[in-house]
């Protein structure tokens, strides 16, 4: 998809501007891109690097182990197809893990188990991809780091907005997701 | 707000200590992990950040933007942050590039910025995350889901714009 997306730019771009006579502002426009890019991500390896570094320490510490000891509880009821398997919960639960605290790599191949785990449940995949696109993190790190790089005068002064907002469009979405449920169940539909 | 960080790394550094962990050797592990991460985004950054300033310098976002303007204000959505909007969902790259580009042209502390940071932080790359987690299954439909996701990106674009007035 991507793959899309970035021709169209490059080719809307690019053929607008020869159209609207703007070459110039677009070639200094492209080399300073180029170099703008790898400033920006260099700014952002001290404090990602820094956060991931802290929550390493408390990875380490046990804190995926305290996690599971609190969510495993509401997670047999949520996924009825994990209730009798381990394996499914422990993936499950170090996936919430990984997202919470901002694990970088080690949500995805949770996520890739958990669903393997459940595939016979079409439900409690659909329900787990649910709640995983809310995406509750208790530090958003990249996006503080991108604030502290540009200049922002206070970069953490979006963390309690940002956990509202996680939380309201996480209630919408499961909202949604259980009415879509009903329709499609209802119609007798076949996955 | 000032003191959250720092507490935060005081509690986990004291956690740390008493369960016996090596902290430091831990911290470098997970420091090298976050740096790797980032480098490893750094070619398709450059490509990202490049095609979004062209594309805007082309003046062709503006026009849409302006475009589309009207209807999303009244829906609660900025038209600074409705390009944003779109590429969520689909690519995290190409949405740190996208909010990159909305933090520098409006400035770090606008509204604006503050919003599409919110926007961001509430949110995830479902695409990605249906395609990524499923592969290895046979499951191909989602019944719900991407409903579900859609909604909760755009509702997430409205209350960030809301949130974000008072605090």
């Amino acid at each position: 998809m991507l793959n899309i997306i970035w021709v169209l730019l490059m080719i809307i771009g690019i053929g607008g501007s020869i159209a609207l006579g703007k070459t110039d502002m677009i070639m200094n426009s492209i080399i300073s891109s180029a170099k703008e890019a790898v400033e920006f991500a260099v700014g952002l390896i001290g404090i990602v690097s820094l956060w991931c570094g802290i929550i390493k320490i408390l990875e380490d510490a046990g804190a995926v182990k305290w996690f599971s000891k609190i969510v495993k509880p509401i997670i047999s009821s949520l996924f009825p197809s994990a209730r009798k398997n381990e394996k499914a919960q422990n993936a499950i639960v170090t996936n919430f893990a990984a997202n919470f605290l901002g694990l970088g790599n080690g949500a995805t191949p949770s996520g890739i188990e958990a669903v393997a785990e459940m595939q016979n449940n079409i439900k409690d995949v659909c329900l787990f991809l649910v709640i995983n696109s809310a995406g509750i993190q208790l530090l958003p790190t990249t996006v503080i780091a991108m604030r502290a790089e540009l200049g922002a005068s206070a970069p953490v002064d979006i963390l309690i907005p940002t956990w509202i907002v996680s939380i309201v469009s996480m209630i919408f979405s499961l909202t949604v997701f259980v009415i879509c449920n009903k329709l499609f169940f209802r119609k007798g539909g076949k996955v | 707000m000032t003191y959250i960080l720092p507490v935060f790394v005081l509690i986990i550094v004291i956690i740390g200590f008493i369960k016996g962990v090596a902290c430091f050797d831990s911290f470098v592990k997970g420091a090298k992990d976050g740096a790797v991460t980032i480098i490893k985004l750094v070619p398709s950054l450059i490509g990202l950040i490049v095609a979004i300033g062209v594309f805007r310098d082309s003046g062709i976002l503006e026009f849409l933007v302006d475009f589309a303007s009207p209807v999303l204000k009244k829906i609660g959505i900025n038209g600074e942050i409705f390009p944003l909007v779109l590429i969520r969902p689909v690519s995290g790259s190409a949405s740190l590039a996208t909010l990159r580009d909305i933090m520098t042209k409006c400035g770090a502390d606008s509204y604006e910025a503050r919003t599409a940071c919110v926007m961001m932080g509430s949110t995830e790359t479902i695409f990605y995350t249906m395609a990524v987690y499923t592969e290895k299954t046979k499951i191909r439909k989602l019944p719900g889901v991407l409903p579900a996701a859609l909604t909760a990106n755009f509702i997430s674009a409205i209350s960030a714009g809301i949130v974000c007035m008072f605090l």
